[in-house]
């Protein structure tokens, strides 16, 4: 169930009905705990239970290590819980790629091995409710939360439905204590949750799939066709689609939530406005950089020690790269983002640290386009599936030629991205709700009539899944 | 709130106001004829059994017959799986291997077997939906329905349309151009006074023979007729070689009690030239019926549906419909009422 489907629409307005129709907390959460599990059944009902189990494991092993005493006890159980949760991402997700890299390793020493076909289908949102579930036995570990939380609450803390797919990974300290008391959206939390549905669904649907995605399509399809315009403007669109797809989700998730009365961190900040590489991942999937941080790089060892930090960060973007999906550009991709991180880190030093001020104003032009100029050439491993395709990109970039493209498609897509970039740099140190609060009635209207004319206008159209949704 | 409700009733009045200039345009709500209403269409044909009548083939006879005429002639069940452009071996091959199919078959006889892409899609989309579970496939099928009502019912959808593109319809205020109509059964209705003619037949007569020419040319008519002399023959073996599959297909639908029978559809003008001088009809029709052993068909070789023409050169009127229907079912001794003397120019095999 998708949630730029009609499905998913009827599905939310049965779901906030009837939470609003019923009076009692406890009755609330057993709605949203079922309604929860026919959201991830839509998708394919047997894998349910493989939720199930994962989250009714974890909520076991969390019990065990708060009531544990001796530290080696606690330790062990920990490590049953991650093996459980890495266990299974590494089965459904990266079974097929570790024996395609032992088939690989073993032809280059003269073995002859090929591994059977596997068939494993991957279960839809693994990747992130394994990291939500983790997030809860490290921290009840850490002893940073106490594991008392009921079945039920720890079940809808895992399984609820507007973060369960593709995020933001909420951390159990965060929700949690959200579960355990009652809340309702008032009127101006519903509007505010509606509004940012609508953004959200205006930037996936007319900006990302609409607009953007067929100029990349075609021409990731076959690069070599192409000349030096079409293909930096593909570059460009594929920056723009999965900032809008992927930031347009994360906006509708934190806006369903908020129409139920919860509230979800920001998983974006403006990102093409960051003036470094460190800036950009306190910008961009804001909830995974931070859980990076939290439960990888600073149990590496964190900033201690200069060389010892240095490799830290290319472990965690490595390992970033990987959990993104099971391929050899994926990792090229995290290597690339940890080297710029690393380097940064050589050449500015103690500057990294900084905050950099609003007032700094115009001087930040330049650090900022040379900062998407770099992130957006990073994207081409990540989009394109085959190394084949990224040096048919690469090669392309130079290739002088006439653009294919037709003119409405260039003029639309330069559009998009030059005001992405405009309108990202001018609100860098806000938020989209200080803009909102902060806006007139009439231009809060004039905006949202755009945004539900442009949907309407783009609706009927070939419809695509999220991008995040694969990983 | 009330920026959103404003912005919601802002919306709903813009669309209101695109359907109401859509219909004033002559635009009305269609069938988006896909994947999804052909494989619900099949089911259809597994479910009915032995009373159904299957219509296979391409636009030719998706545009020839009536289904309301044809459910009342013969008292049977029509089921139209004719696909736009397409071959009809891909079909029939899934018609024999499922042993649910025991009606009676019409088959669109062209003189080619080539396999086409989009009947293959719609055969695997049907396969799909058969071998999974239905309650795997619920949330699909409630998110189609969901989509089919609102596109059925709204003429901003109205061919296939986005909105968008209607709204470019609505601003540009040209009246509905397309002369094609799918209905719910996935029927179709040409009505070809709505093209320009003859440009719009010298098109097709174009088409058919496979190059490309100045349709400006004020010598057009002959020109073609010129080039429609010069077609030669084409060489048969590959499609004979194609008919011995065909005749697998056959035989085991009629092992299980049904009935195939090969319309050839009528056609007129330069393309019933080309068409004659590509596929003598001794080298493909008449050789193609001894072989597989089926029933067949010529539609021109009965002098009332002999007297109907294809505006287009392949494709009949919405206006000759019923009366072609009828009398085709007639002939092909499918009707319930007696066979009028007509009958007897008939070229049943």
């Amino acid at each position: 169930m998708l949630f730029n489907s009609l499905t998913f629409i009827a599905f939310l307005i049965a779901v906030v009905t009837c939470y609003r129709l019923l009076e009692n907390w406890a009755s609330r959460k057993r709605l949203l705990l079922v309604a929860s599990y026919i959201f991830y059944a839509a998708w394919s009902p047997p894998y349910v239970l493989l939720l199930l189990v994962s989250t009714t494991v974890d909520w076991w092993l969390a019990r065990r290590i708060d009531q544990a005493r001796k530290p080696g006890r606690r330790k062990l159980l920990l490590v049953l819980s991650i093996a459980c949760n890495l266990g299974l991402l590494a089965y459904f997700k990266y079974a097929d790629f570790l024996m395609t890299v032992a088939r690989q390793a073993a032809n280059m020493i003269g073995i002859d091995f090929t591994p059977i076909e596997s068939g494993i289908v991957l279960p839809l949102a693994i990747s992130f409710y394994t990291f939500a579930s983790l997030s809860y036995t490290i921290d009840v570990y850490r002893g940073q939360i106490k594991a008392g939380t009921s079945w039920q609450d720890y079940a809808l803390f895992v399984g609820f439905f507007p973060h369960l797919v593709a995020g933001p990974i909420v951390r159990a300290n965060f929700l949690l204590p959200q579960i355990a008391a009652p809340r309702l959206a008032d009127r101006d939390e519903t509007a505010w949750g509606i509004t940012l549905i609508v953004l959200g669904l205006f930037s996936k649907v007319v900006l990302s799939d609409a607009i953007l995605a067929p100029a990349v399509n075609s021409i990731y399809a076959a690069p070599s066709r192409y000349g030096a315009i079409d293909i930096w403007n593909a570059v460009f669109s594929f920056s723009g689609q999965i900032y809008f797809d992927f930031a347009g989700y994360s906006l509708c998730a934190i806006g369903i939530a908020k129409c139920l009365g919860f509230t979800f961190p920001d998983n974006f900040h403006f990102p093409y406005a960051a003036s470094g590489f460190s800036d950009f991942w306190r910008r961009w999937h804001i909830s995974l950089s931070t859980w990076l941080r939290d439960y990888l790089y600073i149990p590496l060892g964190g900033n201690h020690g200069r060389w010892l930090a240095y490799r830290n960060l290319m472990i965690t973007m490595l390992l970033g790269g990987l959990w993104h999906g099971a391929s050899w550009m994926f990792v090229a991709w995290g290597a690339l983002h940890g080297l710029y991180l690393v380097t940064e880190r050589l050449v500015t030093g103690p500057a990294l640290r900084r905050e950099i001020s609003p007032q700094r104003g115009l001087r930040l032009v330049l650090p900022i386009a040379f900062t998407f100029l770099v992130v957006s050439l990073t994207w081409i491993p990540f989009r394109a599936q085959t190394p084949d395709v990224a040096s048919g990109i690469l090669a392309g970039l130079a290739r002088l030629s006439q653009p294919h493209s037709p003119d409405i498609t260039l003029l639309a897509t330069a559009l998009v991205i030059i005001a992405m970039l405009v309108f990202n740099f001018f609100v860098r140190s806000t938020s989209l709700k200080a803009l909102y609060d902060a806006s007139a009635a009439w231009a809060r209207f004039l905006i949202l009539t755009a945004c539900l004319c442009g949907l309407f206008l783009a609706s009927g159209g070939e419809r695509h899944a999220f991008i995040y949704f694969q990983f | 709130m009330r920026p959103l409700i404003l912005a919601f009733i802002a919306c709903l009045a813009l669309a209101g106001i695109m359907e109401a200039r859509l219909a004033q345009l002559g635009y009305a709500p269609t069938i988006v004829d896909g994947a999804e209403l052909w494989s619900r269409e099949r089911m259809r044909a597994s479910r009915i059994g032995k009373n159904a009548l299957v219509i296979i083939g391409a636009s030719r006879i998706q545009l020839g017959l009536d289904m309301p005429t044809l459910r009342e002639e013969t008292g049977q069940e029509p089921v139209q799986l004719a696909v736009l452009g397409s071959s009809p071996v891909t079909v029939l091959a899934g018609l024999a291997a499922d042993p649910t199919i025991n009606g009676t078959i019409l088959v669109d006889y062209y003189d080619g077997f080539a396999m086409n892409d989009t009947a293959t899609r719609y055969q695997d989309k049907y396969r799909q939906k058969l071998l999974s579970n239905p309650l795997l496939t619920l949330g699909a099928d409630i998110e189609d329905k969901l989509v089919r009502l609102i596109r059925e019912n709204l003429r901003s959808f109205a061919d296939g349309a986005t909105p968008y593109t209607s709204l470019q319809r609505a601003w540009s205020g040209k009246p509905r151009q397309l002369y094609v109509t799918t209905m719910p059964d996935r029927s179709r209705r040409g009505d070809y006074s709505k093209v320009p003619m003859p440009a719009f037949y010298h098109a097709n007569v174009i088409r058919s023979l496979g190059f490309t020419v100045d349709a400006g040319r004020a010598d057009l008519e002959q020109y073609l007729q010129a080039k429609a002399d010069e077609v030669a023959p084409v060489d048969n073996r590959q499609f004979l070689k194609e008919a011995a599959g065909v005749k697998e297909m056959i035989a085991a639908i009629e092992k299980r009690g049904g009935r195939v029978i090969f319309i050839r559809m009528p056609i007129s003008g330069l393309i019933g030239k080309i068409e004659g001088r590509q596929f003598p009809r001794e080298k493909f029709w008449l050789p193609f019926l001894a072989m597989v052993g089926a029933q067949g068909v010529w539609t021109e070789d009965d002098p009332v549906l002999a007297g109907f023409k294809t505006p287009d050169g392949s494709h009949l009127d919405f206006r000759d419909q019923p009366a072609f229907t009828k009398r085709l079912a007639e002939i092909l001794g499918l009707s319930n009422r007696p066979v009028s003397p007509h009958a007897e120019g008939g070229s049943i095999r």
